[in-house]
C-alpha cells in the first residue's frame, strides 16, 4: 500500500496534462471522506458486543505484548516503502534483479491464472471434454449407426428369399420339415 | 374438474386447425386453443389445491373411468396427483410458447400446427392416464408427430435425424409395451390399472425382468445413457417449436414414466436396480456436461446439456428418497421450461443471423437487447443461479441424494455436483461469445424480438421465476405424491 502511496504522491515530479483538475469537487471528496472516517474508526466499534455465536457479549482485552510485533512489522513495511519509493532511485530495480525468480513469480501473480488456464484448456478440454465428445460421436452414436446399417445389410442379404417363386418356397418348406424331423429324431429323442 | 377437457381441447383445436382456410386463421386458432389449455391447467391446479386443502387425501383426484375394452380389462381411466399437475402446467406453458414462436412458419402451416397440437394431445393424455394401456396409447400419439415435424420442417440432416429419433423412441416404446404386458399377465388380478397394480403383489422374479424393460424403455425418452444419441441430432434438426416440444415435453414423458410406472409399480425391483440407475445417471450428468463443452453449435450445446440435466431427473429417481424424487419432478419442470426457452432463443437468433455457430457470432446483445437478455436469463438458469428454477430443482436433488448415508451414494452425489462447474464453463463461454464482444459488420442491421417472440419468452421466464423465487407451491404440490411412491418403496424393501 505504501509503495503505491509513495509512487503516486511523491517519487517523480508531478506532470500536469492540460488543465489541472485539483482534488475534485464535493461529489468526489464526500464519499472519500466518509470512507476514510469509516476505515479509521471501524476498529473501535465493539462488534463482539453485538454479534456473537450464542447471543452473549464477547468480552476482549487489550494485550500489549501481542500488539508490539504486528505494529512493528507494519511500521517496518512503511519505512521500507519510504526508503525504496519516496525518491526516484535505483534501489527497487537492484533488489528486483537480485531476487529475479521471486520477483518474476510475484509479478505474474505466482502464475495462478496460468495454472487455471492450463488445467481447463489443456487438461479438462483436451483430455476429458474432447475425448467425451469424440466417444459420443464415434462410439456411442457409431453403435447406433452400426445397428441400423447391419439391419439394412441383413435385409439386403435375405430379401432374395422372398422371391415369389412357389417352387423355391416348397424347397424351403421341405428343408424345414426335414430339419425338424432330424432334430426330433436324433437330438430331442 | 372434468379431466376429459384436457384431451378434448387439443383435439377440438386440432380439428379446427384442419378446417381453417388460411395461415393467419390457423395461427390464431392454435394460439387460442393453447391459451384455453393453459387456463384449464391453472383451473385444474387451483381445483386440486382446494380439494387437498379441504382434506381430500385420495391418491388420485378427479378420476374418470369408462370401460373401454372389457375383454382385455382396458379402461379409459383418468386421474391426477401433484406430479401429473406439475407436468400438465409445464406442457401448457411450453405449448403456448411453441405456438407463438412458430408464428412465421409459412411452409404447410396448417399441417405444422396440427402436428404440434397432436403432440400436445399425446402429452396431456399421457400425464393423466391411470391405465397402462391408454398411457402407452398416448405415448405413441406423442411420438409420431415428432418424426414428421423433423422430417418435413427440419433443417440439416433432417431425414437421418427424424429416422433415428423415431426408431430409437419406437424401440423404447417397444420395451415399455413388453414390460406392461409382462405386468398385466403376471399380476394377481388381470388389469392395466396403475393404482391397483401399485398396491398388488407382483412376484420379485417378474419385477426383476419387467423393471429394466420399463425403465430403459422410458429412459430412452429421457436421454438415459447410452440411449441418448437421438437427442443431439433430433434437437438440432428439428424446427424451433419441435425442439422446444422435444426437450420441454417429450423428454419428460420418459422421466414421468420411469417414476410413475416403473418405480411406483415395481417398487421391489426398483430398490434392487437403484445403484445401476445411479451409475448411469452420474455418467449422463458428467459425460453430457463434458461433451457439451466441446460443442460449437448452440443447438448441440443445449441438446447435450439436456442429456446432463435429465441425468439429474434420473439421479433423483434412482436415489429413491422422498426429497430426491421431489427434486426429480422439480427438475423435469425446471428443465422443461428452461430448455424450451433456450431453444426458442436459439431459433430467434438463427432466424436473424442464419448461423448457430457461436464462433461466428458476437455482440448480439447490442442489436438485440431483449433476445440477448433472455439468453442470459436462460443461461444463468441452466448453470443453477439462485432465484431461477434450475437452482431449486438441482439443489433439491442433491439434498435428497445426500440423505442416503452410504458411501456409494455420497460419492455419486459429489460427482454430480462437480458437473455444475462444467456447466458454468460451457454456458458462460457460449453466451459470452454470442451476446458480448464486438458486433460483427454483417449483424449491424439485425432486429430485436417481435411481439410473438417476446410473449413466448415472457411466458417461459415467468414460469422459471415462479419456480425459482417461490418454490414452495411446487414443492407442496409434488410432495404428497412422491411421499406415496416413497412409502411404496419403503414397504417392500427399505434402504438401510
Amino acid at each position: 500500500m505504501f509503495r503505491l502511496y509513495f509512487n503516486i504522491f511523491w517519487n517523480k515530479e508531478a506532470v500536469v496534462h492540460g488543465e489541472h483538475h485539483g482534488e475534485g469537487g464535493f461529489a468526489m471528496m464526500m464519499p472519500l471522506l466518509l470512507l476514510a472516517i469509516g476505515a479509521a474508526v471501524a476498529g473501535f466499534i465493539p462488534f463482539g458486543h453485538f454479534v456473537s455465536s450464542d447471543g452473549t457479549r464477547l468480552e476482549s482485552e487489550f494485550h500489549l505484548q501481542f500488539s508490539i510485533l504486528p505494529v512493528a512489522l507494519g511500521l517496518a513495511g512503511i519505512f521500507t516503502a519510504m526508503w525504496l519509493y519516496k525518491k526516484q532511485n535505483e534501489k527497487p530495480d537492484k533488489i528486483a534483479a537480485s531476487l529475479s525468480g521471486l520477483y518474476k513469480a510475484a509479478y505474474h501473480k505466482f502464475y495462478i491464472d496460468e495454472i487455471y488456464m492450463f488445467i481447463t484448456k489443456k487438461i479438462i478440454f483436451n483430455l476429458i471434454g474432447r475425448p467425451a465428445a469424440w466417444f459420443d460421436k464415434n462410439v456411442v452414436d457409431g453403435l447406433v449407426n452400426v445397428t441400423g446399417n447391419t439391419t439394412l445389410k441383413i435385409s439386403e442379404g435375405i430379401k432374395r428369399i422372398q422371391s415369389g417363386k412357389v417352387q423355391q418356397y416348397a424347397i424351403y418348406f421341405l428343408a424345414g420339415v426335414i430339419g425338424l424331423a432330424l432334430l426330433f429324431i436324433y437330438v430331442w429323442k | 374438474m372434468n379431466l376429459l377437457l384436457l384431451i378434448l381441447t387439443p383435439l377440438a383445436t386440432a380439428v379446427l386447425v384442419l378446417l381453417m382456410r388460411n395461415a393467419t386463421q390457423v395461427r390464431w386458432v392454435s394460439f387460442i386453443g393453447a391459451a384455453v389449455q393453459l387456463a384449464l391447467a391453472f383451473v385444474l391446479f387451483f381445483a386440486f389445491r382446494n380439494e387437498r386443502m379441504a382434506g381430500n387425501t385420495a391418491e388420485m383426484l378427479f378420476q374418470i373411468q369408462y370401460n373401454w375394452f372389457p375383454a382385455w380389462h382396458i379402461s379409459f381411466h383418468l386421474g391426477v396427483d401433484g406430479i401429473s399437475i406439475a407436468m400438465i402446467l409445464l406442457t401448457a406453458f411450453v405449448v403456448i410458447a411453441g405456438v407463438l414462436v412458430s408464428w412465421n412458419v409459412e411452409k404447410m402451416t396448417k399441417e405444422f400446427y396440427f402436428l404440434l397440437i397432436l403432440l400436445s394431445l399425446g402429452a396431456y393424455g399421457f400425464f393423466i392416464s391411470l391405465d397402462l394401456f391408454i398411457l402407452f396409447f398416448f405415448l405413441e400419439i406423442a411420438v409420431i408427430p415428432k418424426y414428421l415435424l423433423i422430417g418435413v420442417w427440419g433443417s440439416g440432416k433432417k431425414e437421418y435425424s427424424a429416422n433415428k429419433l423415431a426408431l430409437m423412441l419406437m424401440g423404447g416404446s417397444a420395451l415399455v409395451l413388453v414390460g406392461i404386458l409382462g405386468i398385466y399377465f403376471n399380476a394377481p388380478e388381470r388389469t392395466f390399472d396403475l393404482v391397483t397394480l401399485s398396491h398388488s403383489f407382483i412376484s420379485p422374479e417378474v419385477q426383476e425382468i419387467c423393471f429394466p424393460l420399463l425403465f430403459v424403455g422410458f429412459g430412452v425418452f429421457t436421454a438415459l445413457f447410452p440411449f441418448h444419441t437421438w437427442v443431439p441430432d433430433g434437437h438440432s434438426s428439428a424446427p424451433t417449436a419441435g425442439s422446444m416440444f422435444l426437450a420441454g415435453i417429450s423428454m419428460k414423458l420418459g422421466g414421468y414414466g420411469c417414476l410413475r410406472v416403473a418405480t411406483y409399480i415395481l417398487h421391489d425391483a426398483a430398490n434392487d436396480y437403484s445403484n445401476i440407475i445411479i451409475i448411469l445417471s452420474v455418467i449422463a450428468i458428467l459425460y453430457g456436461a463434458f461433451a457439451t463443452m466441446m460443442q460449437k453449435d448452440l443447438k448441440y450445446i443445449n441438446a447435450y446439456s439436456s442429456v446432463s440435466h435429465c441425468g439429474f431427473v434420473l439421479l433423483g429417481i434412482g436415489m429413491m428418497t422422498k426429497t430426491s424424487m421431489t427434486g426429480a419432478v422439480m427438475q423435469m419442470v425446471s428443465h422443461g421450461l428452461m430448455t424450451a426457452l433456450f431453444f426458442a432463443v436459439i431459433g430467434m437468433i438463427y432466424q436473424r443471423t442464419h448461423t448457430r455457430q457461436v464462433d461466428e457470432m458476437g455482440g448480439l446483445l447490442k442489436r438485440m437487447p431483449f433476445i440477448g437478455t433472455v439468453l442470459f436469463i436462460v443461461g444463468l438458469c441452466s448453470l443453477g443461479l439462485p432465484g431461477l428454477s434450475g437452482f431449486v430443482a438441482e439443489m433439491t436433488v442433491f439434498m435428497g441424494s445426500w440423505e442416503r448415508p452410504d458411501t456409494f451414494s455420497r460419492v455419486a452425489t459429489i460427482l454430480s455436483c462437480l458437473s455444475l462447474v462444467v456447466t458454468a464453463v460451457y454456458i458462460l463461454r457460449a453466451i459470452t461469445k454470442t451476446a458480448m464482444g464486438p458486433l460483427k459488420e454483417e449483424f449491424k442491421n439485425l432486429t430485436d424480438a417481435a411481439w410473438n417472440e417476446k410473449l413466448a419468452a415472457i411466458i417461459l421466464v415467468v414460469g422459471i421465476l415462479a419456480v425459482g423465487t417461490a418454490p414452495f407451491w411446487l414443492n407442496d404440490l409434488i410432495n404428497p405424491a412422491t411421499e406415496l411412491i416413497h412409502k411404496n418403496l419403503m414397504m417392500m424393501k427399505p434402504i438401510d
